[in-house]
Formats: structure tokens, sequence, C-alpha cells
């Protein structure tokens, strides 16, 4: 009776030291999920970044001839007649804050959209060379950054400046 | 304790009792470590792909934007990120004059392709 309580007194405590080891190590281990889940989480956030102002960009610019592009430091303005209706289009972007702005005007309508929400600082710029239209973006969301950059060809054929 | 559960019989029921315990843990924990390792590899194949589709397309329009190669021809390539390569080729198209012609923009990533795309250059 007597060497079976000290014995009981033993494992309580081997058990507790081992319940103590388990539960820090599950811990760091849930720590551990949790951050690399974030982390995926925000490397997706800036590929959708990527992906969106890409599409959308590459969709104005194969419309817009050389002359109808103006560049000046943040602010990408295109602008382009459509061939069927004669009616002009102006895109322009610029950072506002996180995001990249692309607000387009056609015939008196104006619409708002955000193409990339997560810029950094300065993370938007544009230039031409020629017939060549080089946009480069930087998305940052925690531990993720991305950096790229978009060519368009100026279609110059066909279409007159506004 | 390990010699009163001898002598009462206990040591069968709680031996097969661990090895229980410690297979439905160890299965847990497969089906966590593989759901992550998924979702890494998801990530690493989307970001790749990302990555080649901008590569793929901005050397379309850079190759849009030199002169008239007569095909076939291998045409100016942009720097690529690290690790990646991009070729773009001129062939003649088939039945048709020398004014047209296909290209394929091939991007590579560790020596393998990961995306091809055509697309046409007139010679206007």
């Amino acid at each position: 009776m007597r060497e079976e309580s000290g014995l009981t007194l033993v494992e309580l405590l081997v058990a507790l030291a081992i319940s103590a080891l388990l539960t820090s190590l599950a811990g760091t281990a849930l720590r551990l999920f949790l951050t690399t889940s974030q982390a995926g989480s925000d490397q997706l956030v800036v590929l959708s970044d990527q992906r969106t102002s890409s599409f959308w960009l590459a969709r104005d610019a194969q419309m817009t001839p050389p002359t109808g592009v103006d560049v000046s430091p943040g602010t990408l303005t295109l602008t382009w007649r459509e061939t069927i209706t004669d009616g002009v289009h102006q895109s322009v972007y610029s950072q506002s804050s996180e995001n990249l702005l692309r607000v387009h005007s056609y015939e008196g309508m104006t619409s708002t959209i955000p193409v990339a929400r997560h810029l950094a600082p300065a993370g938007f710029s544009a230039w031409l060379e020629g017939e060549l239209l080089t946009v480069v973006i930087t998305s940052t969301r925690g531990g993720a950054s991305r950096s790229w950059s978009e060519l368009t060809h100026l279609r110059s054929h066909g279409q007159a400046t506004p | 304790m390990w010699r009163l559960s001898i002598v009462s019989g206990e040591e069968g029921a709680s031996l097969v009792e661990a090895v229980i315990a410690t297979a439905l843990v160890g299965l847990a924990l497969v089906f966590t470590l593989s759901a992550v390792s998924v979702g890494a590899r998801t990530l690493a194949l989307v970001s790749g792909r990302a990555t080649a589709e901008s590569l793929a397309r901005s050397q379309m329009e850079y190759v849009k934007a030199q002169a008239y190669l007569p095909a076939p021809a291998s045409y100016p390539t942009l720097t690529p990120p690290a690790g990646y390569s991009v070729s773009a080729e001129a062939s003649a198209v088939a039945g048709a004059d020398a004014d047209i012609q296909l290209i394929t923009v091939i991007v590579t990533h560790g020596g393998e392709e990961v995306l091809r795309l055509e697309g046409y250059k007139v010679n206007r």
C-alpha cells in the first residue's frame, strides 16, 4: 500500500512532465501551421493582384495606339477610339495608397475599379519606348512580395488618336 | 503498477489500446502533414504558372514590336526571372505567303517546359 502510493506520485509527476512537453510541442506545431497557412494566403493574394492587373492592362493597352499613351510619374493614361461606334475610351491607371485604380470613361460614363489592392509604396511605374509599353508593379502583403513587368506592343494601325 | 498490471492480466488490453491510440495519432498526423504538403506544392505551382504566363505574354508582345524577320528565325528574348528561360521561334505558315508567320513562345523552368504560347506576326 505504501509502495503503491509512492509509485503513483512519481507516475503523476512523470505524466505531468510528459503532458507539459507534449502540450508545448503541440503549441509550437500549431503556431507553425498557422504561420505557414498565413504565408500561403499572403502569396495567393499577391498573385491575384498580378493576375487582375495584368488582365486589365493588356486589355486596354492592346487597343491603344502609341500616340494615345500619356505617362507621368504614378499615372498612366491610355486613350483610344473605338472603330465601330467611333466613341472615345480613356483608362487612367494610378496608385491610390495601396490600390492600383483603373478609372475608365466612355461617352460620359465613368467607372472605377481597383485592379490591385496591395501595392508597395511607389509600386506602380510605366514607360514607353517607341511602340513598347512597359508597366512594372510591386505588390506586397505580410511576408509575401512580388514584382513583375508587363510589356505591351501598341498597335498603331488603323486607329487615330482622338 | 507494472507488476500489478501483469498480475491482473491488464497488459493485453492496455497494449492493444496503446497500439490503437498510436495508430490513430499517427494517422491524424499523416493526414495533417499531407494536407500542408499539398497546399505548399499547389502554391508553388500557381506561383510558377503566374510567372510563366506573364513572361510568355510579355515575350509575345516583345516579338510583335520587333522588325519582321523571314521565317524560320529566332527573335530576341527578354531577360527572364532567375530559374526561367524563354525562347521565341518564328516558322512559316503552310499555304500562306511569307508575310505572316507563326510565333511559338516556350517558357521553361528548371529545364522543363512549363508553358507554350502561339501567336501570329504579320509583315505590314
